[in-house]
């Protein structure tokens, strides 16, 4: 008996065809919205309604396809999305906002280092951290508050398709930018794209990642955010030397 | 980025969507993007359909624009108070659209194109088949419901022991138990409807 059993069981694994196109699946009156059919899948109902929803995936395909796709989603391997995909979402919702590369794609940044302190003179992106305070003269630190004292600064700029952050930090007497770039969606960092830094009009160096550290002296610098040819936006940095003593 | 929403603020959220809050539909795109994408990607598998990218892309743009439409109007229309209520909603948009997109391929043929069965997989010539699956077919009207369903995930979609598991609630041993009882009880039902001896000759065949 046990044999028959067995045997039937193989039988009845090879006598259905695999699904083929052509089940058409429509709506009915009767079917199931999406939430209870999550609710029967993650087995929250009442037994008796659970009991009713199982009977009604027998005859409606339009809500048995749904329950399938709904554990293939939960349960099966999820893809990522493609960043291109998702700046196309964002311009069919802003179409106003140009995509590609614009002349106005920059960050610009001019920066002094005076005894200790950075010092901002021309800043167009969002300062992330505390303004910085310059080193107070000798004798006079009490009247500073020393929580605010900064030797580095990360400043933040986010275009359409890009997201730059640049964090500047003095090391003795040269400066360590590391820059970075990402994906303004969600804030992932761009895969795929090249930074190129550039001064007096030459490439000095070029990293092909979202990432890039780059001990600079004081001078005038543009770093290039490239992605698939193309220039996304760019840093300008001025760094000078200060001329001003307090 | 990605922070849940706790109950209620999801109106305020879809409000904010609709008024074309900049943040808000950053936080849309970042939030939903994967969940869109990979349910169209289920369902397209789901009925056999080899899309390509440009395809998918298609679907994709198709649900943003629907849900830009008429002043977000689906935004609008959505009534719970809960993300995973939204989410829900969400995806039955997703299998609207890429349904419609099927059909609009005229992906799905009429039903009378469509072969029935195949008996290449079976061994049986189409004969023997269609008279097999005539006699499973008289024994399932006799189980319960939840029986059939089983039957219906286990045999004829093939689904996997885990797959049947996680859509009916049951642990794995009790799926192995439970087909071993069904096929059993298939077998009581044929002697109860003098139907055994049908099937037997299928059976000692095979």
């Amino acid at each position: 008996m046990e044999k028959d059993v067995e045997k039937l069981a193989e039988i009845l694994h090879s006598i259905y065809p695999s699904r083929k196109k052509g089940d058409i699946p429509r709506r009915t009156a009767d079917c199931l919205t999406e939430e209870r059919l999550e609710a029967y899948y993650q087995g929250t109902l009442p037994k008796s309604e659970g009991r009713e929803i199982g009977r009604h995936f027998l005859d409606c395909r339009y809500c048995y396809d749904r329950l399938l796709i709904l554990d293939e989603l939960m349960a099966g391997e999820q893809v990522e999305v493609p960043r291109k995909l998702m700046v196309k979402a964002k311009q069919a919702i802003y179409p106003a906002i140009p995509s590609g590369s614009s002349p106005n794609r920059v960050l610009e940044v001019v920066l002094s280092i005076t005894q200790k302190a950075i010092r901002i003179i021309k800043n167009t992106g969002e300062l992330l951290t505390p303004e910085p305070v310059l080193q107070p003269a000798r004798g006079q630190e009490d009247k500073i508050n020393q929580s605010r004292l900064s030797d580095f600064i990360i400043i933040s700029k986010e275009f359409q398709d890009l997201k730059m952050d640049v964090q500047i930090e003095c090391v003795n007497d040269s400066y360590k930018v590391v820059m970075n770039a990402s994906d303004p969606i969600n804030q992932t960092p761009l895969t795929g794209a090249r930074l190129a830094l550039f001064s007096g009009g030459r490439e000095l160096s070029s990293i092909e990642d979202s990432e890039a550290i780059f001990y600079l002296k004081l001078r005038k610098y543009l770093i290039k955010v490239l992605f698939e040819g193309k220039e996304l936006g760019e840093v300008k940095l001025d760094l000078r030397k200060a001329t001003e003593v307090i | 980025m990605n922070t849940i929403l706790q109950d209620g603020e999801i109106t305020g959220f879809l409000e904010a969507c609709v008024n074309r809050d900049e943040r808000a539909w950053d936080e849309f795109i970042a939030k939903y993007s994967k969940l869109i994408y990979n349910y169209i990607i289920k369902t397209l598998k789901r009925y056999n359909f080899q899309f390509q990218s440009d395809e998918l892309e298609e679907i994709y743009n198709r649900i943003f624009a629907a849900l830009l439409e008429n002043e977000c109007r689906r935004l609008q229309n959505f009534r719970g108070t809960t993300e995973k209520s939204f989410t829900a909603y969400l995806r039955e948009i997703c299998f609207h659209n890429t349904v419609d997109f099927l059909r609009e391929r005229r992906f799905f043929l009429d039903i009378e194109d469509v072969p029935e069965s195949s008996s290449q997989d079976s061994g049986y010539d189409n004969l023997e088949l269609r008279q097999l699956q005539h006699i499973i077919g008289e024994l399932k009207k006799e189980l319960n419901p939840r029986h059939q369903l089983f039957f219906k995930l286990i045999f004829e979609e093939e689904l996997s022991s885990d797959e049947v598991g996680r859509i009916m609630n049951l642990k794995l041993n009790a799926i192995h138990q439970l087909k071993f009882r069904l096929v059993n009880k298939l077998i009581q039902i044929a002697k109860e409807k003098n139907l055994y001896s049908d099937l037997e000759t299928f059976i000692r065949d095979f």
